[in-house]
C-alpha cells in the first residue's frame, strides 16, 4: 500500500525535515505515527498525502512510484486517500453538508447519490441537525467530524489523519479512534499522527516514532524495549 | 448545493466587482469603435462610387480666343460627350456657377471675364466603368483643343488612403481594447487564485483536477464578462442611436446617413459575444497556468 525508501524531505531551500525514512505499511493496517512537536509526523503525513514530493528516494502508494507520476495524474491518486488536517481544513463559505459532500462531487458522482450517502454520513456522526450549519457556527468538536466525515465519504483505501484528537477531550477521542478502527476493519489503511501518548497506550496498533526527521522506531514491541 | 454552484467564494472578490465595469467599458468602446469604423467604410464606398460613376471635363480658354469661341467649343464637347455609349446626363454648369463657388474666396465683385477661369461639363455615367476615360479624353483632345477630362482618379485615392488609415487604427484600437480586457481578466484571476490559494489546494487534496477548479474561475468570469457586456453593448446602442438621430437632423453634405446594416449590427453584436469568450478563455488559461505552479 504505502512503501517509503530512503526518503528525504525539505521545504524550499532549508534543511531536511525528514532524512532517510524506509518503512512500508500492508494494505488493511493501522498505524499511529508520533513523536515531539516538530519531529516530521506532519510532514510524513504531507508525502503521503501527496501535498509534496520528496526531495529525495522513493515513495511508493498503491503500487505506483508517486515520486515521478506526472502531475496530471496526482487527482486519481488523491481521491484514493482521505485526509483529516490537523486545522480540519473545511471550506468555510459552504455548509457542513457541501462539505462532506465535496470528495463526492470532484470525482463527478450524481447529485442523488451524494445527497443521500452525506445525509446518512452525517447522520452516523451526530450532525444529522446540522448540515446546513456552516463551519464557523460549530463547535470544534462538530467541525473535526465534519473533516472526518469528508475524509472517508468516498471510501478512500488509505486514511490520514494528522492530531485527529487534538481539539477533543479523551471521551470524544477514544470514539474518534474507534470509528477509525472500524473503517480500518473495513478494509481501509489507516495511519494517525498524534503526540497523544495516553491514547496510544489504549491501542494495539504499530507506532513509528519520529525524532528529528529520523523514523526510529517501527513497533509497539521494540518501542517498549 | 449543486455541482454548478460555486465552491470558490468568487463572486465576493473586490476584483470581480471591479471587472463587470472594466468589460462593459471595454465593450462600449469596442462596439463604438467597429460601427464608426463600419459607417466610415459606408460613405467611402458611396462617395467612392459617386466619384466613379461620373467624371469632369474641363475646357480651359485659350490664348487670344476671340468671345463666344469657348462656347463652341463648350457645346461641341457636350455634343460630343452626348454621343458617346454609356454616358447618360451631361450637364455643362454656367459660368456663374463657378464664380459663386469661388466667391467666397475671390469676393463678390469679380466677373467671369476678370479671370481665365476653366468651364466645367459635369458627365454622370449610366453604371460604373460604362465610359473608358483615357479613350474617350484622347478622342476629345484631338478634335476640340483645351479640353482636360478629370476622371476623379486623385480624389479617390486621397478618400482610399484615408479610410485604410482609419480602418487600419480602428483595428489596432479594437486589439488594444481587447488586450486591455485581457489584462483586466487576468489580474482578476490571479488574484482569486492567491485569495482562495486554501480552498484551491483542499480542492486539490480531495482529488480536484486543474480543470475542476479553472472551471469555477470561467464560470465566474463568463458571469462578469456577460454582466459587463450587456451593460456596455446597451451603452452603445443607445450612443449609435443617438448619434445616428444627431446626424440625420444635421444638414450633412459631406457625411451620408449613418445607417448600418443588418450584417453590421449582427457583427456589433458579435462584440459583446467575444468578450464574454475572451473574458472566459483568458480566465481559464491563467488559472490552468497558476495552477501549474502548485503541487
Amino acid at each position: 500500500m504505502v512503501r517509503f525508501e530512503n526518503v528525504g524531505m525539505r521545504y524550499g531551500a532549508g534543511p531536511e525535515v525528514l532524512s532517510d525514512v524506509t518503512f512500508t505499511l500492508p494494505p488493511g493496517s493501522f498505524h499511529f505515527v508520533t513523536g515531539p512537536s516538530g519531529a516530521g509526523k506532519s510532514s510524513l503525513l504531507k508525502l503521503m498525502y501527496l501535498a509534496h514530493r520528496p526531495s529525495r528516494g522513493f515513495i511508493t502508494l498503491f503500487s505506483r512510484d508517486v515520486t515521478r507520476v506526472p502531475r496530471r495524474e496526482l487527482p486519481e491518486l488523491r481521491r484514493r486517500i482521505g485526509v483529516v488536517f490537523q486545522d480540519f481544513r473545511l471550506i468555510q463559505h459552504l455548509s457542513a453538508f457541501d462539505n462532506v459532500a465535496l470528495p463526492l462531487r470532484v470525482s463527478g458522482s450524481r447529485e442523488d447519490v451524494v445527497r443521500k450517502h452525506v445525509t446518512e454520513l452525517l447522520t452516523w456522526v451526530g450532525l444529522k441537525d446540522h448540515l446546513h450549519a456552516r463551519p464557523p457556527t460549530l463547535s470544534g468538536g462538530q467541525q473535526q467530524r465534519i473533516a472526518i466525515a469528508r475524509a472517508v465519504i468516498a471510501h478512500p483505501s488509505l486514511l490520514l489523519a494528522d492530531e485527529p484528537t487534538g481539539n477533543v477531550d479523551d471521551t470524544i477521542a477514544v470514539r474518534l479512534l474507534y470509528l477509525f478502527e472500524e473503517l480500518n476493519r473495513m478494509g481501509t489503511t489507516v495511519v494517525i499522527a498524534t503526540h497523544n501518548k495516553s491514547l496510544i497506550a489504549r491501542f494495539s496498533h504499530p507506532v513509528m516514532h519520529l525524532e528529528d526527521g529520523e523514523l526510529t522506531v517501527l513497533n509497539r514491541d521494540a518501542e517498549k524495549k | 448545493m449543486s455541482e454548478s454552484q460555486a465552491v470558490l467564494p468568487l463572486s465576493g472578490d473586490s476584483s470581480s466587482r471591479l471587472l463587470p465595469w472594466i468589460i462593459g467599458i471595454m465593450v462600449y468602446l469596442g462596439a463604438v469603435i467597429l460601427a464608426g469604423a463600419m459607417v466610415l467604410a459606408a460613405a467611402a464606398a458611396a462617395w467612392n462610387d459617386e466619384l466613379t460613376a461620373a467624371f469632369t471635363v474641363q475646357v480651359a480658354p485659350l490664348d487670344g480666343e476671340k468671345d463666344g469661341e469657348i462656347e463652341t467649343r463648350i457645346r461641341n464637347t457636350a455634343k460630343m460627350l452626348r454621343n458617346v455609349p454609356g454616358v447618360a446626363i451631361v450637364n455643362v454648369v454656367p459660368a456663374e456657377t463657378t464664380m459663386a463657388a469661388l466667391e467666397p474666396w475671390l469676393g463678390p465683385n469679380l466677373k467671369a471675364q476678370d479671370l481665365p477661369l476653366p468651364r466645367v461639363i459635369d458627365v454622370r455615367l449610366e453604371k460604373v466603368g460604362a465610359v473608358d476615360l483615357a479613350a474617350l479624353a484622347k478622342e476629345i483632345s484631338k478634335d476640340i483643343k483645351g479640353v482636360v477630362v478629370d476622371s476623379h482618379e486623385y480624389w479617390r485615392g486621397q478618400i482610399e488612403s484615408l479610410v485604410r488609415t482609419l480602418e487600419l487604427l480602428a483595428t489596432v484600437v479594437i486589439v488594444l481594447i481587447g488586450f486591455s480586457a485581457m489584462a483586466a481578466v487576468v489580474f482578476a484571476t490571479r488574484s482569486g487564485v492567491a485569495v482562495h490559494r486554501d480552498v484551491i489546494e483542499v480542492l486539490h487534496l480531495i482529488g480536484a483536477t486543474d480543470q475542476y477548479v479553472a472551471k469555477q474561475f470561467q464560470r465566474q468570469a463568463f458571469r462578469v464578462s456577460l454582466l459587463g457586456s450587456l451593460f456596455g453593448g446597451l451603452l452603445a446602442v443607445i450612443t449609435l442611436f443617438g448619434f445616428g438621430r444627431l446626424l440625420s437632423d444635421l444638414d450633412a453634405v459631406l457625411l451620408p446617413a449613418p445607417t448600418l446594416a443588418p450584417w453590421e449590427w449582427i457583427a456589433l453584436g458579435i462584440v459583446p459575444i467575444l468578450a464574454c469568450l475572451i473574458a472566459t478563455m483568458t480566465a481559464r488559461h491563467t488559472v490552468i497556468r497558476a495552477l501549474r505552479r502548485m503541487p
